[in-house]
């Protein structure tokens, strides 16, 4: 099971003085289950991507398929945006009800689902972003702090149990600890419920910490794609298309080129500790 | 230029909701200085820098604007024009449908000879480095250009000094570049003295001086070197601190002794070499 992106080309605007190619002859496979990164400048077209995953938008050229079925598949097209949950920049301008229940039950409500399993899926869905349904099922999202309303609009989607889950800068504007709090549930839910997770983020060091491989666009293309620690051995070409790499790792890659010793492709602090002391000590690599 | 003395606000006042934002804060800002002030969300900053320009009024205590108790309406404009504001969300603060109008709008409202707005808005968008879309409209620019325009149209006011309230948290990392090296610019060769609140630690490391807010207080205050020493204070503040700071940290841990406050790659690299050499 995949979304697989085979070839796809996409122009806002065809045929008009306005025309622009924002999606470049991609092809790109998200398997399973697997924690996927996906950076670039704004305007690379990485928003444009992602919403050709659920088929709210159509390629021009090529095709997306979801588990084997074509997004422009128009009696598929419900399966389809339940399999592949999608949460936009900003999630929490899209709440809209009376209570946090009534707006997560939103979808799944949709679905024709029985009143006793949307309960139990607004209650799980709750549990899973860190917000106790006794303590907020029943509140007015307006009546929450911002990082809260995100966790919110994210509990909408992971409510309509989906196989893949898509985020667009899902950190956008929190402050560190709000960040962390959503960084850490999606890292739980994506081992513990074998989720596929395709995140959208500008920062490299959460990158860095979290997601098995990477995808670079630049210009409506896929650039560079490999594990997370192969692609930021690649500084220098990361460096040409306006990126950069962790600071723990730029610092490595720095000190390597006094200390040939010494490892350069450390992705976290907790990597870099052993290395450091190792070289310190003389003793070689622990 | 700015002192706040003994300044607490409470928001919803006398209501059981009553809480209040800043509670008991001295601070004291210099003319020319760069101030970052950071925190999380909810710590107070924002209220502080609302009070800077008199868009509050404290609940105790006094805020002087070079001198001037922020009380006293009849000074209100005064106070507004030494310290301009440039807030989050760029969209919220552009007016008109070209980048130059949006820049002459204040000066405008000030009163001020055409020649001279004309004046003031050239050199104000060729210090943000925006002259070349003074024609441009405003909606089809990037964030971080977006900024530059409403920094621009504060600049055009002629203000000693800027207080900027996250105004890169919604913006792209190359955007938040464009609008820190125009801080840093404005700061450095102008002189305008500079409030920036921020959670990006990138950016207060640029700062000349760090203060760091939690629940309403001040909880500390000094050069970034200072302040990042402290990192479990500011790890208990929610706050980040630069991966190398916080490998420094780590490996005194292992009795590995490093001086305090390593902001920078360069830095590190230059500590553990000089170690290195030692043994």
């Amino acid at each position: 099971m995949s979304i697989e992106v085979q070839n796809v080309s996409f122009t806002y605007q065809p045929g008009t003085p306005f025309a622009a190619t924002v999606l470049d002859r991609i092809s790109v496979t998200i398997h399973e289950g697997e924690f996927v990164g996906l950076i670039g400048h704004t305007g690379s077209g990485k928003s444009t991507l992602i919403q050709h995953l659920n088929g709210l938008l159509l390629p021009e050229q090529g095709r997306v398929l979801v588990d084997g079925t074509d997004t422009k598949n128009k009696s598929a097209r419900r399966a389809i945006r339940q399999k592949v949950g999608l949460v936009f920049q900003y999630p929490e301008h899209q709440l809209f009800e009376e209570t946090v229940a009534k707006d997560i039950a939103f979808g799944p409500r949709n679905l024709g689902l029985s009143e006793d399993e949307i309960e139990e899926r607004v209650n799980n869905a709750l549990l899973t972003v860190g917000l106790p349904p006794a303590k907020y099922a029943q509140r007015s999202p307006f009546d929450l702090s911002g990082g809260e309303m995100r966790r919110v609009a994210i509990a909408g989607v992971l409510a309509m149990g989906p196989s893949y889950l898509v985020l667009d800068e899902p950190t956008a504007g929190l402050d560190p600890r709000g960040r962390d709090e959503i960084l850490g549930q999606i890292a739980q839910l994506q081992q513990e419920q074998d989720l596929a997770v395709l995140l959208v983020s500008h920062s490299m060091e959460d990158v860095a910490r979290l997601v098995d491989r990477l995808l670079i666009m630049y210009r409506g293309q896929i650039k560079v794609t490999g594990s997370t620690r192969e692609v930021f051995q690649q500084a220098e070409q990361l460096k040409q298309l306006g990126l950069g790499i962790p600071q723990i790792t730029e610092f490595m890659r720095s000190l390597n080129q006094v200390a040939p010793e010494v490892r350069t492709d450390i992705l976290t602090v907790d990597e870099a500790v052993p290395e450091i002391l190792a070289y310190l000590g003389g003793t070689g690599h622990a | 230029m700015f002192q706040l003395k003994n300044v607490s606000y409470l928001y919803n006042e006398g209501q059981p909701s009553e809480h209040a934002a800043l509670d008991n804060i001295n601070l004291s800002i210099n003319r020319g200085e760069f101030v970052a002030v950071i925190g999380h969300n909810g710590s107070g900053k924002s209220t502080l820098a609302k009070h800077l320009n008199a868009l509050l009024i404290p609940t105790r205590g006094t805020v002087l604007v070079k001198g001037i108790d922020t009380k006293d309406p009849q000074h209100l404009w005064t106070i507004r024009r030494t310290a301009g504001m440039v807030f989050q969300n760029p969209d919220n603060q552009m007016v008109a449908t070209a980048v130059e109008e949006d820049v002459a709008f204040g000066p405008e409202n000030l009163g001020v000879p055409a020649e001279e707005i004309r004046r003031r808005v050239k050199t104000a968008l060729q210090t943000v480095d925006m002259w070349e879309y003074r024609k441009s409209a405003p909606h089809l620019l990037s964030g971080g250009q977006k900024q530059r325009v409403a920094i621009a149209g504060v600049l055009a006011m002629q203000p000693e000094a800027l207080v900027l309230d996250e105004p890169t948290a919604m913006l792209d990392p190359s955007g938040r570049q464009e609008v820190m090296d125009t801080v840093v610019r404005l700061n450095r060769d102008q002189g305008i003295t500079v409030i920036h609140i921020t959670h990006f630690m990138a950016e207060a490391v640029l700062a000349g001086r760090v203060v760091v807010m939690n629940e309403g207080g001040i909880v500390l205050d000094g050069t970034p070197e200072e302040v990042f020493s402290h990192l479990d204070e500011l790890k208990a503040s929610g706050l980040d601190v630069p991966q190398v700071t916080e490998l420094a940290q780590r490996l005194s841990k292992h009795e590995i002794v490093l001086p305090s406050g390593i902001l920078t790659v360069e830095r590190m690299v230059a500590e553990i070499c000089r170690l290195k050499s030692k043994m």
